[in-house]
């Protein structure tokens, strides 16, 4: 939890923390022969290939990791408990028809589509974001797609109906409400797929494009210092790791939280 | 047949339902050809062992489950006929309490919401009026109202039972269908339950389709019965009439089977051999006719029929034919 109440403060705060500013080169930031620097007092995790502070880079490629994450998270999320819920409770034919189509969509391995997608449209932050959300939301959609099957036979909801409720009724106050703590977990433990998946397509270069410094990116664009200058890769990995670890500690935490039947482990 | 006068409000016609299932190539008839009508405030008590369709008439009857065919008058509406938009706002007239009271009630919801959704639905009255009606039924049905803002996990059976009724009632409905609403309780709250519903259909003057498989609750709270196997009717008629007179083998077998307070009368208890069938396999003819005392050999070709065998009491089996024609001239 620290750890990401500290990420999420760095990147916020980005733009007062860094020392620096990330894009700027500085002329000794390089040592005579143009290699980078060593961590040292003045630039704290050393300096990139290109002169550039890593700290600060790191900062400001928080904030870009986080964004994209979370757009593209919540996008997932919104897309796949809206497709989930309507599949879900129509179901019949419609509803089976909806997830076949779903399926089909999981059938796309994630990082070809991602690739391919990036190479048609030239990547923007939104665009990552997008391209990520299109690979994730399937897994959420059917999540939501059996919770919902499984509700709607309870027999409070028959009792509703009985009651003379409209579907839109039973959906939104009695429905949902049991959906809640399931997207509450996808939506914590999604956002570190998704950074992860950010920091993946950044590194094989079709994720956000430099200079706008991204964990991914930084890496992508250290790579072939990782022999004289190991910390530009090695810190940002560290980040990644740090920051999907997190999340995901997190998303389980909500869970076991929220899931009574959990609560015994 | 002798019709009564009085108004029908609930008139079932050949009601039939059929289920399909992937195992069976021959469809599953939970109802088959059922017609029974109700008056208005009187109390119909369906009896059933678990597998006789008594609870998919009682869901029928307020198209909750849709029918394969037939009709279903609701105070001279048919109901399958009705538009969806129509049909909602009906229902608050004719409202079902469940057999088992948690489950029925949306444990996300506190009681005083639950007891009001049905206000809430049909927008009646304001926020103040709803708030004083459900208190007013809430009391009424013995909940406490510093009790309303409790969530249904925090009651016993029998209380949560008493809320699903206060939801029931709480709109004046003219027709409740109850299945198995005290099944799931122990025999000392049934009663309590029993006693309320008693109390409620005679302040509301409510009409009741009460389904069960205890005979003795049934005896006690209904004006008619309908005994109920493997979705036919096999016997109705006034309760009174019913016990005291039963017409059909099956109809005997259950009533002497009720446990007797009274040790000093020793009944003759008819057991019947083996199980309810399977509802995808039903027997030819009489489908009761493997497991019956006194079958012939008709019995097991030709179905049969309901035939009259006093005021407003029907029965049928085929034995009931040699009855009527030992003693001639005998229909009413």
């Amino acid at each position: 939890m620290i750890v990401i109440f500290i990420i999420f403060a760095a990147a916020i705060f980005a733009p007062w923390l860094a020392p620096f500013s990330p894009n700027e080169q500085f002329k000794d930031g390089l040592t005579l022969q143009g290699a980078p620097i060593a961590p040292n007092s003045t630039y704290l995790f050393g300096t990139d290939l290109l002169g550039r502070d890593l700290f600060s880079r790191l900062i400001y490629g928080a904030r870009t990791s986080l964004i994209v994450g979370i757009l593209a998270n919540g996008v997932a999320v919104i897309l796949g408990t809206v497709v989930g819920l309507t599949a879900g409770y129509i179901r019949g034919r419609i509803g089976a028809a909806i997830m076949r189509i779903t399926d089909l969509m999981m059938a796309f391995p994630a990082l070809l589509l991602a690739i391919t997608l990036a190479a048609i449209f030239s990547p923007s932050l939104l665009i990552v974001a997008l391209v990520i959300a299109m690979v994730n939301w399937v897994q959420i959609a059917r999540v939501i797609y059996t919770q919902t099957i499984s509700i709607s036979e309870r027999e409070f909801v028959e009792a509703s109906r009985s009651l003379g409720a409209s579907n839109r009724r039973i959906l939104i106050k009695h429905i949902f409400p049991h959906l809640v703590p399931t997207v509450l977990v996808w939506a914590t433990l999604g956002i570190a797929t998704t950074v992860l998946l950010e920091a993946t397509l950044s590194f094989l270069g079709i994720g956000v494009r430099p200079p706008t410094p991204s964990w991914g990116n930084i890496i992508f664009e250290n790579q072939t210092y990782f022999a004289s200058a190991p910390w530009l890769v090695f810190i940002p990995g560290l980040a990644i790791i740090l920051l999907a670890l997190s999340f995901n500690l997190l998303g389980d935490a909500l869970r076991d939280e929220l899931d009574p039947t959990q609560k015994g482990r | 047949m002798l019709e009564s006068t009085v108004k029908k409000i609930l008139k079932i016609k050949n009601l039939r339902k059929e289920f399909h299932s992937a195992s069976s190539k021959r469809p599953i008839v939970a109802v088959d050809d059922i017609s029974i009508s109700i008056e208005e405030g009187k109390t119909l008590g369906i009896v059933g062992e678990s597998g006789s369709g008594k609870s998919t008439l009682g869901r029928l009857a307020l198209r909750l489950i849709e029918p394969t065919s037939g009709s279903v008058e609701f105070d001279g509406v048919n109901i399958l006929q009705t538009k969806p938009a129509e049909l909602r706002k009906m229902r608050s007239q004719m409202q079902i309490i469940f057999q088992d009271p948690m489950s029925s009630l949306n444990p996300r919801m506190s009681i005083r919401a639950l007891i009001g959704e049905p206000l809430e639905i049909h927008k009646v009255g304001n926020a103040q009026e709803r708030k004083a009606a459900i208190e007013n039924i809430a009391q009424k049905v013995g909940i406490s109202i510093d009790a309303l803002d409790k969530y249904p996990h925090e009651f016993s059976g029998g209380q949560r039972q008493r809320i699903s009724i206060a939801r029931a009632v709480i709109n004046n409905p003219r027709l409740i269908v109850a299945d198995e609403p005290v099944s799931a309780l122990d025999v000392s709250i049934q009663s309590q339950i029993l006693n309320l519903l008693m109390d409620l259909r005679n302040e509301l003057n409510l009409t009741f389709v009460f389904i069960s498989h205890d005979l003795s609750v049934v005896r006690h709270i209904s004006d008619h019965v309908a005994v109920m196997y493997l979705g036919n009717i096999v016997e109705s008629g006034p309760t009174e009439d019913l016990f005291s007179n039963p017409q059909h083998p099956y109809t005997k077998a259950l009533i002497s089977a009720i446990p007797q307070v009274q040790s000093s009368a020793k009944t003759e208890r008819i057991i019947l051999r083996g199980d309810i069938p399977n509802p995808a396999d039903a027997p030819s003819g009489c489908h009761f006719h493997p497991r019956c005392p006194v079958a012939i050999e008709k019995c097991s070709t030709v179905v049969p029929f309901l035939q009259n065998v006093g005021l407003d009491h029907e029965a049928s089996c085929h034995l009931l034919d040699l009855v009527t024609s030992n003693s001639r001239g005998e229909s009413k």
